[in-house]
């Protein structure tokens, strides 16, 4: 009889840490005690706190464990399943109360979350559709196919007031009517998993850990579009999210709960799944479709739309994967039910992906309305090492972001587009006093630039001559009339390109022109950087006061550049052939190399080596 | 003898064929006039290469190496407003072909890898200037009041735009005076 | 025909009408309202990645092209705004500082280039942001065209052009963002593509001096060009060309957009072939004398054919005309005692039998099935081949190919039998092939009139007879030669073995008329004995515009008129009469076929 279950997470965060050989030691343990037929192993999907993992979570009692490695499996298993007491070496430690949590309820990290799409992960095993059933799985589409006709499904999610998850927040229901009002055939339905923000993985957790309400979704919303045949566009660098997708898939049809005849109600559906190629603009809907048309992935001006003339040319509904795992809970608990989470303009929770300098690190689940320092600070633990927040970027590569003084404005849509951000996917990267604002907007103009399809000269031209100057604002090279000329082309392709990369590119130069013009204007007048990131803008000295002669950074300099005084057991650093990598200061175990960044002041202005003449503007070259 | 003080003009060419001079030239007796309200102080033409302060700085050609990068900030130094002549000194145009090779390269190409030479040598400062890595347009090293395109720009563009500018007005391109060749 | 619900909108303030489902630019440029465009080409899908032609439209937020944007009742379109001509001057700028164009020495230098003419209207004498120079490479390794690519701007009407006009997909865009670039073929060279047809779509459709005809470079300015419609005359579907001229010179040939039969496209015969190839022109007439060709004054040379012929009895004389002479001439020939027409291998049994299809065009355009059988349209008749390719790949048209050597084609078919099989398991997939075809079209060439030929079509018409839904195929000859069908008809004798019909009567005087055959008649010599024959006649007289080995064999040689010197009407393989006319004066002392036929008669 089994009395436990142990609940491990299987999540890509996890395994990635060591998951696999954890649960191996952990069921191989349980059996050499003897424990095998009282305690359960059920891997499972992300359960949010990805910074800690691996983790466990042990039923009945509650009790979570986090940074779990195969080595500490026997001492776990004596203390906790032979002795009954909980393992307290393993044991989290709450940043809001500072207290050792015993049980995952008193966790602030999972008590202020409301799981609706990631209800089941971290709970069920994804590669069991029995336990996705167990928990009222595919009951929705059942009522649906059997008691709802298309419009009043359509009607449902109108009033529940749920908007796309993917990032533009259109209203799924609206969406869903314009694509049953057309009247060419055949028509689609298709899941962008294609999840291409860095930082964002909070589809990756769904598909992974709770495959199955995705699927379930698709099937009810094609069944009220008019659609029988969905596809599953998914980014081929989710192997294990593609694996369990396939398992899912397969089961469904096994049960009959895909393919022909579903319910015996008549009506066929069937899911395909097709892999993309790492292009982060085919998950741009029209891009997404020519890639499934096997061409080459690039937007099409809109209109026509989609849903008007999509994939093949014919009507077709997209929506993220996100939206799609809402459609379930919707159903089975009524409109009324889900517009009661949020605020009145955006209704429901929304995933969010906590990354950066931030304590824990991974996924939680929020109402709309709350606000960014809530999940900073409240569910997010803060900044770790008792650094500053500095800025949180929202929504991506193409999000803008938002400094302390707006920290407590609610999360929805319409208020991050006036602070100049977006929703976007529901990344979030937190940054501290070490971020450099402008290292960080030509940190994603880069990414924007590399993956530019190219097809529209404002995005292909244009953000590779912002970054070109961001470049050289980062490098000391530029001069005040280049912050204008960044100015002016962010606005150029802002306005011109032609799809939602190319006109949110500009957004983190946007933003952060807007809220840390000042370190734009150290970086050009004093070029100077006050976070002390911009390599070329960084002085290493050593401090001779601290110095005890142990020539660990004379010898691991790759320029050889650091010298011994004569006579003496200090060393000291000839700045010209200086590249700046730091290695010095890693080396150093007595704190006396100094990291400045002082600007004109500190350094003398000297060309750089590698080039004849590679100032302009604003470095005159003859100076005597 | 007019009261009025001449508007002092001084041009140079940098990396340039000297065409735009020439096309210049081309105003023939438009010159006669010119020379009533302009004094050309410094220029190719008049052999004078001490640039004194004026008010009228005429550049041809792009930058290719240091010497010309000097004269062109000396120039911008000396002068109210610095007026770009021709598609050299606009866009780079052909001096700016050797941008697609490594310089390197293209020295070896001239004075190495050449068909008659036995023992190339290639030549550096002093007394012939370094090369720049890369041959670019004046903007990118001062600010330019005014452009007159072209390559080089005929006789009759380049009249519109000094007088234009004499007049104290900046010359307005459209579709029935812009020539790129 | 439905008929379109009608729509007004206001452009720029003014009212306008247009048809539902128009774009706006369909509309603007219906009402004489300018909007500018770079990648958009009225015979190709929209784009809309140029930006070029965004317009407002009051109420969106967001600007929107408007060649791809069907336009709505009621809405108001702002063409002109100044923050649009910000955009689209930053653009431009944009698109200048990408690549390397330099105006100075390019092929469309001075008013043929589109960007240039952009930069132009939008005022741009300076650029605000730096140049990135950029070592782009030029391929000039194709035959006829090359590709430069440092003045490429990516606006992908070549990419349009290739796949939706020739069908080949021989260009399209490889990499991403700044790394864009027109690839041939996966990353060939033109030179060394194996999809390319040197049809020249993509050099037409090209906006600048990126894609650029060899033979054409420098020869003269299209915008100041003399421009004249003629109809290409090397092979049957008469496509219609468009010649540019300049002092009495050719400048370069595209096709014309307006012609009924090819809308604008051509294959590297009529493109390329008769122009850029280098042919030894015959610009006076020559008589033998003491065994060498000497040339000679026109009423010398006829003199000496017309002393020739008195010498031979009627029955001795025979006069073998290439099947390219115009309708024309019909009359003329018709007046010679014995008279023939050299022709393709079983091409003179399809002159017998074949049947003229009107708008077979437009019926393979509309085809869901199309079937090849012993004919080879890749080789022989380009346009058709990409008509047939097009209609495949962009329709969804099955095709099946009989009794054809292989060609490009054998890809995109269902059925491919170069080979044919009589098993019926074979003939079974067929007939299930064309089970739901609604609009079949059958294309047939010489080979269709041999003996496996004929059995292929008795098997297929058994298969349409046997089908419960569904019509029977539009029936399409496709004769190789430009002409025949027509003379044909008119009773000239089509010959399929000339030595034969030489031997059949000893001969004493022949006159070949060649006219502007490439090869000057010279495949003649290629079949057996002819030569010999030839070498036994008194007196050949070849009439033809270019030298060859034939002319060698000849006692008198005519000076002839080439395709862009000829005059009169041709009818081509749809039934449609079609006008030649002279682009250029006949150079030298060439003159027109018939003129000389009937100077030979007096």
């Amino acid at each position: 009889m089994i009395r436990t279950h142990i609940l491990v997470c299987a999540g890509a965060g996890c395994i990635s840490s060591g998951g696999n050989a954890l649960k191996d030691m952990l069921a191989a343990e349980l059996k050499k005690r003897g424990l095998d037929g009282e305690v359960k192993i059920v891997e499972t999907g992300c359960m949010g706190p990805c910074d800690r993992g691996p983790v466990m979570l042990v039923h009945p009692e509650g009790t979570f464990y986090q940074r779990v490695t195969a080595l500490d499996v026997p001492r776990l298993v004596e203390e906790h399943f032979i002795k009954g007491r909980p393992y307290t070496k393993l044991l989290p430690k709450d940043d809001i109360t500072a207290n050792v949590v015993t049980t995952q309820r008193d966790f602030s990290f999972f008590a202020k979350q409301e799981k609706i799409v990631l209800e089941n992960c971290g709970l069920i095993d994804a590669e069991n559709i029995e336990e996705y059933i167990a928990r009222d799985g595919y009951a929705a589409l059942g009522k649906v196919l059997t008691s709802m006709k298309p419009e009043l499904v359509i009607a449902q999610i109108k009033a529940s007031g749920l908007r796309g998850r993917g990032g533009a927040g259109f209203p799924t229901g609206v969406k869903w009517e314009l694509m049953a009002k057309a009247p060419a055939k055949p028509k689609y339905v298709i899941c962008n998993a294609d999840e291409g923000d860095p930082g964002a993985f909070m589809n990756r957790a769904v598909l992974e850990g709770d495959p199955h309400r995705v699927l379930e979704g698709m099937a009810i919303g094609a069944y009220a579009m008019g659609s029988n045949r969905g596809f599953i566009y998914i980014r081929a660098e989710y192997p294990l999210a593609i694996k369990r997708l396939n398992v899912a898939i397969a089961q469904a049809y096994q049960h009959g709960l895909l393919g022909k005849n579903l319910f015996e109600t008549g009506y066929d559906f069937d899911i395909e799944i097709r892999i993309g190629a790492g292009a982060f603009v085919c998950g741009e809907e029209t891009a997404l479709m020519r890639s499934i048309e096997g061409r080459r992935g690039q937007p099409m001006p809109r209109p026509p739309f989609p849903a008007q003339r999509g994939l093949w040319g014919k009507p077709t509904n997209i929506n993220n994967v996100e939206t799609w795992a809402t459609i379930k809970p919707i159903i089975l608990r009524g409109a009324k039910w889900y517009a009661s989470f949020g605020t009145e303009k955006t209704k429901g929770t929304k995933v969010f992906a906590l990354a950066g300098k931030i304590r824990n690190t991974g996924l939680a689940e929020v109402p709309y309305g709350t606000t960014m320092r809530e999940i900073i600070f409240g569910i997010g633990g803060g900044i770790p090492q008792g650094r500053k927040f500095k800025a949180v970027q929202t929504g991506g590569p193409s999000g803008g972001v938002i400094p302390e003084q707006h920290l407590d404005e609610p999360l929805e849509y319409e208020s991050l587009q006036k602070l100049g951000s977006i929703m976007g996917s529901g990344g979030m990267v937190v940054m501290d006093e070490d971020s450099c604002m402008v290292d960080v907007a030509r940190f994603f103009m880069e990414f924007c630039c590399d993956e530019s399809c190219g097809k529209c000269p404002p995005c292909r031209v244009g953000t590779r001559q912002m970054l070109n100057l961001l470049d050289r604002i980062c490098t000391g090279e530029a001069g005040l009339e280049d912050i204008e000329k960044l100015e002016s082309l962010a606005t150029v392709v802002r306005d011109a390109s032609l799809c939602g990369l190319g006109q949110t590119a500009p957004n983190p130069v946007l933003t952060t022109l807007r809220y840390f013009r000042d370190e734009y204007l150290a970086h050009v007048v004093e070029k100077r950087c006050p976070a002390r990131v911009c390599r070329e803008l960084l002085e290493f000295r050593i401090n001779e006061e601290k110095c005890v002669g142990c020539s660990l950074c004379a010898r691991g300099c790759p320029v050889h550049t650091i010298f011994k005084r004569d006579g003496q057991k200090k060393y000291y650093i000839v700045e010209d052939a200086c590249i700046q990598c730091g290695a010095c200061l890693d080396a150093c175990r007595f704190d006396a190399v100094l990291k400045t960044s002082n600007g004109v002041n500190g350094r003398p202005v000297t060309p750089a080596a590698s080039e004849t003449s590679s100032t302009r503007a604003t470095k005159p070259v003859m100076e005597k | 003898m007019s009261d009025k003080p001449k508007i002092k003009v001084a041009t140079v060419w940098l990396g340039g064929c000297s065409g735009c001079h020439m096309s210049f030239l081309d105003l023939d007796e438009r010159l006669v006039e010119l020379v009533k309200l302009v004094d050309i102080t410094a220029s190719p033409i008049t052999d004078v290469k001490e640039i004194p302060n004026v008010d009228v700085g005429i550049v041809e050609g792009a930058v290719c190496n240091e010497e010309q990068e000097h004269v062109l900030r000396t120039l911008r130094s000396r002068c109210k407003v610095l007026v770009a002549l021709g598609d050299c000194a606009i866009t780079g145009n052909i001096p700016a072909l050797r941008n697609q090779f490594k310089l390197d390269d293209v020295l070896a190409r001239g004075f190495v890898e050449t068909e008659s030479t036995q023992v190339g040598d290639i030549p550096g400062p002093p007394p012939v200037p370094r090369l720049l890595k890369k041959v670019r347009p004046i903007q990118e090293f001062v600010k330019v009041d005014a452009h007159i395109p072209g390559c080089p720009p005929d006789a009759d563009t380049i009249w519109y735009a000094l007088t234009e500018l004499l007049a104290g007005r900046m010359p307005q391109w459209n579709e029935k005076n812009l020539c790129y060749d | 025909m439905i008929a379109l619900k009608k729509i007004k909108l206001t452009i720029d303030g003014r009212r306008c009408e247009g048809q539902e489902g128009q774009t706006i630019l369909q509309i603007a440029q219906a009402n004489g309202i300018n909007i500018p465009t770079l990648c958009f080409l009225k015979h190709l899908s929209p784009w809309g990645g140029c930006r070029m032609c965004i317009v407002e439209i009051v109420g969106s937020p967001k600007v929107v092209p408007a060649c791809s944007t069907p336009a709505k009742d009621g809405e108001q379109v702002n063409t002109q705004s100044e923050s649009l001509q910000k955009l689209r001057r930053s653009t431009l700028e944009l698109l200048f500082s990408e690549r390397n164009h330099i105006c100075p020495f390019c092929v469309m230098n001075k008013g043929d280039c589109e960007l240039q003419l952009q930069g132009y209207r939008h005022g741009i004498d300076a650029i605000s942001i730096p140049y990135l120079y950029p070592a782009c490479p030029v391929d000039v390794s194709g035959k006829y065209l090359a590709l430069d690519h440092n003045r490429c701007i990516l606006c992908t009407r070549c990419v349009r052009a290739c796949e939706e006009m020739e069908g080949t997909h021989t260009l399209d865009i490889a990499n991403r963002g700044a790394n864009n670039r027109v690839v041939v073929d996966l990353g060939a060279t033109f030179g060394t593509s194996d999809s390319c047809t040197s049809c020249g779509a993509c050099v037409a459709a090209c906006p600048t001096g990126a894609l650029f005809d060899k033979a054409a470079a420098f020869r003269g300015k299209l915008n100041t060009s003399r421009t004249v419609r003629t109809t290409c005359n090397e092979c049957p579907v008469g496509c219609g060309l468009l010649v540019y001229t300049k002092e009495n010179r050719i400048v370069e040939v595209f096709g014309d957009f307006d012609s009924p039969v090819s809308h604008g496209h051509l294959c590297v015969r009529g493109r390329y072939e008769t122009w850029a190839e280098p042919r030894q022109r015959i610009l006076q007439p020559m008589v033998r004398r003491h065994g060498k060709l000497e040339p000679a004054t026109w009423d010398e040379a006829l003199e000496a054919v017309r002393q020739a012929a008195k010498k031979a009895k009627p029955d001795r004389k025979a006069v073998l005309v290439s099947p390219r002479l115009n309708n024309e001439t019909i009359a003329t020939l018709k007046k010679f005692e014995r008279i023939g027409m050299f022709v393709a291998q079983n091409e003179g049994a399809l002159c017998a039998n074949g049947d003229r299809s009107p708008d077979s065009i437009a019926k393979l355009h509309d085809a869901d099935a199309v079937i090849v059988l012993g004919a080879q349209p890749s080789h022989a008749q380009g346009v058709v081949a990409a008509k047939i390719r097009t209609t495949v790949r962009q329709r969804g048209a099955k095709l099946l190919i009989f009794h054809t050597r292989k060609s490009d084609l054998d890809r995109y078919a269902t059925i491919c039998a170069n080979v044919v099989s009589l098993e019926r398991k074979f003939w079974g997939r067929v007939a299930d092939v064309l089970r739901d075809a609604k609009r079949p079209v059958l294309v047939y060439g010489p080979e269709a009139m041999t003996p496996i030929g004929v059995s292929v079509l008795e098997r297929l018409v058994k298969i349409f007879e046997a089908k419960t839904a569904g019509p029977a195929p539009a029936l399409i000859a496709l004769p190789t030669s430009p002409n025949s069908l027509t003379l044909a008809a008119g009773g000239i004798e089509p010959v399929e073995e000339v030595g034969p019909w030489l031997d059949a009567k000893p001969l004493k005087f022949l006159h070949i008329v060649a006219s502007d055959e490439p090869d000057g008649g010279a495949r003649l010599l290629d079949e057996k004995y002819v030569r010999a024959l030839l070498e036994e006649i008194d007196c050949v007289v070849v009439q033809a515009a270019y030298q060859s080995r034939l002319t060698g064999l000849a006692k008198v040689v005519l000076p002839a008129a080439i395709w862009c010197e000829k005059k009169g009407t041709i009818t081509n393989f749809e039934g449609r009469e079609l006008p030649l006319q002279a682009v250029l004066p006949p150079r030298g002392e060439a003159r027109q076929d018939q003129e000389i036929l009937e100077a030979v008669l007096k």
